[in-house]
């Protein structure tokens, strides 16, 4: 791309701030089914976004034509998209923050194995996965990915910076049958080292997933103490982290609006947005719009500290932007979003959190998240698996039944919180907790 | 752009590798978004897609590969790399490329891509008033259009050039109604493959009345309490109990694999003898259809249930090697960044002979779901969950209270077999379709049909 070309047509075009987010990415995408590779996908591409200042508001354009003689329609687009906005929240092109953090650069091991290992690694998974238990059928999906990602950030303004980030995806699916029921599990690991990847755990949790829900039942409808695995609840925090967004107060969409400082949890929950985290799989240290990435929390100890912000939500806000000014892809408006999100794990292990129930339910899935949660009222309603607790023993499997409540109703009525907190590939971090009571319609 | 001769050069590149089969897919997009939000135009976006993908078959075997770099070099490097997952000894296939025409059945009459933002935002106008004002407790609307112009070209060794110019575009209304310490939202869409004539022939009006009014009901309702019980699901958006509990699992992606429940069930009585399916994404300027598929071949009507007997999968051109059928032009792609597997279009039960009013009638307790939300399905086991935005109790043949936020959840195969009556005022809603492929518009449908018995979940505590 021809910078100096494209600061100065823009001035010209009376577009008085502009910025170029560049993404290149490269990767592949293996699966494989019965031992023979089924999916075999090469890929790389190259994009850039632009957004300028036109009359005071922010225009977008984005293209994967790289081409410079592409530059006056792109621009040409742009104007077009500024004139019909009437956004009242002021726009920002940023010059830069005064520091940013350095994290520990980790190598990208997986760019270094050849495909033919990876295909072996994942024949060892999917016969790891046969070989554990006789009840299961096939593998239904045995995949590898792996993403490399660069992206740089130059405006009109001076601000120049670039970064390298990636990791590589293991995931299967195993289907278990025995005779009288079907059902499936599945389970993944992300790393950035190529040899972290634990192939018997990986293995055995999906197993484990698979034939623990065979002959499960729906249980009697009513109210029961429900421990949520840590994936799941870190599912369903997922669902409903919009209402921890700048985004949302402006759009009057959060149920927190008008609570900051307020206990809006039990106190053993802090919830926290980390983008240096060494646990996570993905340190940001700038934003997209270049702001400076940190650590808050954004409820301590059940006390709403926080919205998170990008430049626009925060001056709307009277506040700073919390650097948390993420695109959801490459053509989509800077927005708010988190960056490594997490409950602060507790003391209790799942095994006493089971011991420790009279009768009540462990849920170990949660399916509909993307229809079944009303982020806006926080109110859901999922269909869930798991088992069924007796006298602090798993008494049988669980499933087709439905758990609804309401969240901020669910944070408060957090009795414990597990020690076993883990990473989703959403980049949200959750402990395992035991919550006093929830709505199940079973039979 | 590139010319016949380098896709020629190309394929026969591809062919190197010991392929039998080789294929080009270019993809020039432009996609524009348009919100309303809080009497604000929000958002006003452009991008522009670019790009293709190179697939090889080998017997059952595929390579995929995609760049944005659409040069002549730039495909012979991505065919390079591909060589790194497949290498045999070439196969003595020639060809000669031939373009072939196929009678485009969706016309646009208002092409999108000659029409001005401002021209855009008047319906984004009218339906944003109509909502807002329809109630002082219509505390949020936002309204939106989508709007992806899509060209492609495939050249395959089979010798095929086909060409397809898709408009898809899509107006959807939010509406959030609240009062102190609850807010409820309702949603509903007008879309198809079509230019902005579609808006000047729907009433807008009326749309944005109903999705009012759904907000507003809900907002009253009560919680829904959890049981099992005779469920009445409507029409149109209805139908998407259909495309998730039955349509996924009669796609090759599933069948061909033995994942799905309809595995080696064509011609059994699969559902029950008053349930007639159908895919066809050949329906004039539909949400899910289209002139040809993203393999170049024309779309079609496929029966896939008739009388409760299975009929047909859908099936692509890879998986009809595994399966030894044939296809069914329902191969189907996001982007040129997947590779193409079969999909569905339009989706829906055919009209039965019940009317509406004598299913309610006959339902002397039950569910009504009126409007339905998303949902999903596990295609190895067939256990759904859907979502309902607006329900009902039925109570002695008449529907009577409102309930909120129930779930009603199932096994695809089972339910088939529970429908019990099928009304006669068949319509469709338009959704994104998510899977293998990416995520595509597709049409879903059906008329108001009775199932005798599912769980509805609900969090209202027993009476």
């Amino acid at each position: 791309m021809n910078y100096d070309y494209l600061f100065k047509r823009a001035k010209e075009l009376n577009i008085s701030e502009i910025e170029v987010y560049t993404e290149e990415k490269a990767g592949l995408d293996i699966s494989l089914f019965n031992g023979v590779v089924d999916k075999n996908v090469m890929f790389k591409t190259t994009g850039v976004a632009l957004r300028g200042l036109y009359n005071g508001q922010m225009g977008y354009v984005s293209s994967e034509y790289v081409d410079d003689d592409k530059i006056d329609y792109l621009l040409e687009r742009l104007i077009d998209n500024a004139k019909v906005l009437t956004i009242e929240e002021k726009s920002f092109i940023y010059e830069g923050s005064e520091n940013y953090p350095e994290v520990e650069e980790r190598a990208l091991s997986f760019t270094e194995v050849s495909t033919w290992e990876k295909v072996k690694l994942l024949q060892e998974l999917e016969k790891k996965i046969k070989e554990k238990d006789i009840r299961i059928a096939s593998v239904a999906n045995c995949m590898y990915k792996e993403t490399k990602v660069t992206i740089e950030i130059r405006n009109s303004k001076g601000l120049n910076l670039k970064k390298t980030d990636g990791y590589c995806f293991v995931y299967a699916s195993a289907v278990a049958k025995d005779e009288s029921d079907v059902k499936s599990g599945s389970d993944y690991r992300i790393v950035k080292n190529f040899s972290e990847i634990n192939l018997d755990k990986l293995a055995e949790s999906i197993v484990k997933r698979a034939v623990g829900l065979l002959n499960a039942t729906p249980v009697e409808s009513k109210k029961y103490p429900v421990i949520l695995e840590n994936e799941v609840f870190a599912d369903i925090l997922g669902a409903f982290q919009a209402m921890f967004s700048g985004e949302s107060v402006l759009k009057k969409l959060t149920l927190l609006k008008d609570k900051l400082d307020e206990q809006v949890a039990n106190t053993n929950i802090t919830i926290v947005d980390d983008p240096l985290c060494q646990d996570a799989y993905v340190q940001q240290t700038f934003d997209d719009e270049g702001v400076s990435c940190y650590r808050k929390e954004i409820i301590s100890k059940g006390v709403f500290k926080t919205f998170l912000h990008n430049l626009k939500t925060a001056h709307a806000l009277n506040t700073q932007s919390t650097g948390n000014g993420f695109k959801a892809g490459l053509n989509s408006p800077v927005g708010v979003r988190y960056t490594n999100l997490y409950v602060e794990k507790g003391y209790t292990s799942l095994e006493d959190m089971i011991k420790g129930t009279e009768e009540g339910l462990l849920i170990t899935d949660v399916q509909g998240l993307h229809s079944g949660v009303n982020p806006i009222s926080g109110d859901f309603s999922l269909q869930a698996s798991g088992y069924l607790i007796q006298n602090g023993v798993i008494a049988k499997p669980v499933t087709l039944i439905v758990i609804a409540g309401n969240f901020l109703e669910l944070l408060k009525n957090v009795e414990e919180v597990g020690n076993d907190l883990v990473f989703t590939y959403q980049q949200i971090g959750c402990p395992s907790i035991k919550v006093s009571s929830l709505q199940v319609s079973g039979e | 752009m590139l010319t016949k001769e380098e896709a020629k050069l190309v394929l026969e590149t591809c062919l190197e590798t010991g392929g039998d089969f080789a294929e080009i897919f270019l993809e020039d997009t432009v996609h524009n978004d348009l919100e309303l939000s809080g009497g604000k135009i929000t958002k006003s976006n452009t991008s522009l897609i670019h790009g293709a993908g190179l697939r090889i078959l080998r017997d059952e075997q595929e390579v995929y590969g995609y760049t944005n770099d659409t040069s002549l070099q730039g495909l012979l490097t991505l065919v390079n790399s591909l060589k790194t997952g497949f290498n045999y000894d070439r196969l003595a296939i020639s060809f000669d490329l031939v373009e072939t025409e196929t009678p485009n059945k969706h016309q646009v009459m208002i092409n999108p891509l000659n029409l001005s933002n401002a021209d855009k935002i008047k319906y984004l106008q009218t339906v944003y008033e109509t909502a807002k004002n329809y109630h002082e407790s219509i505390t949020q609307v936002i309204a939106t259009l989508w709007e992806h112009n899509q060209t492609v070209t495939i050249y395959n060794t089979e010798g095929k050039i086909a060409k397809d110019e898709r408009h898809h575009v899509r107006l959807a209304l939010n509406v959030v109604a609240s009062k102190p310490g609850i807010m409820q939202t309702a949603h509903d869409s007008i879309g198809g493959n079509i230019g902005y004539e579609l808006f000047e022939t729907r009433d807008l009006v009326a749309f944005a009345q109903e999705v009012a009014q759904s907000a507003l009901t809900m907002l009253e309702a009560e919680e829904m309490v959890g049981q099992m019980m005779p469920v009445v699901i409507h029409n149109g958006f209805g139908g998407v109990i259909l495309h998730e509990a039955c349509g996924h699992a009669l796609e090759a992606t599933s069948v061909a694999k033995g994942l799905s429940v309809f595995c080696g069930k064509l011609g059994e009585q699969i559902a029950s003898p008053i349930v007639t399916a159908v895919d066809d994404g050949t329906l004039a300027n539909y949400w899910g259809s289209a002139n040809i598929d993203d393999e170049g071949t024309p779309t079609r009507r496929n029966v896939l249930i008739e009388n409760g007997i299975l009929k047909s999968y859908l099936v692509d051109k890879r998986n009809a090697r595994k399966m030894k059928c044939e296809i069914t032009g329902s191969a189907r792609r996001q982007s040129y960044r997947y590779s193409p597997t079969s999909r569905m279009t339009n989706t829906f039960f055919v009209n039965g002979n019940s009317t509406f009013e004598e299913i309610i009638q006959n339902t002397e307790y039950g569910f009504f779901a009126k409007r339905m939300g998303g949902g999903s399905v596990n295609p190895a086991t067939g256990e759904f969950n859907f979502a309902v935005n607006e329900g009902y109790m039925i109570e002695n043949g008449k529907i009577t209270r409102p309930v909120r936020g129930a779930t009603l959840v199932g096994n695809g195969a089972d339910i088939l077999k529970e429908i019990d009556m099928i009304a006669n005022n068949l319509s469709t809603g338009h959704g994104m379709c998510g899977s293998l492929s990416g995520s595509i518009p597709a049409d879903v449908g059906q008329p108001t049909i009775r199932v005798k018995k599912m769980t509805v979940g609900g969090r209202g505590g027993k009476k």
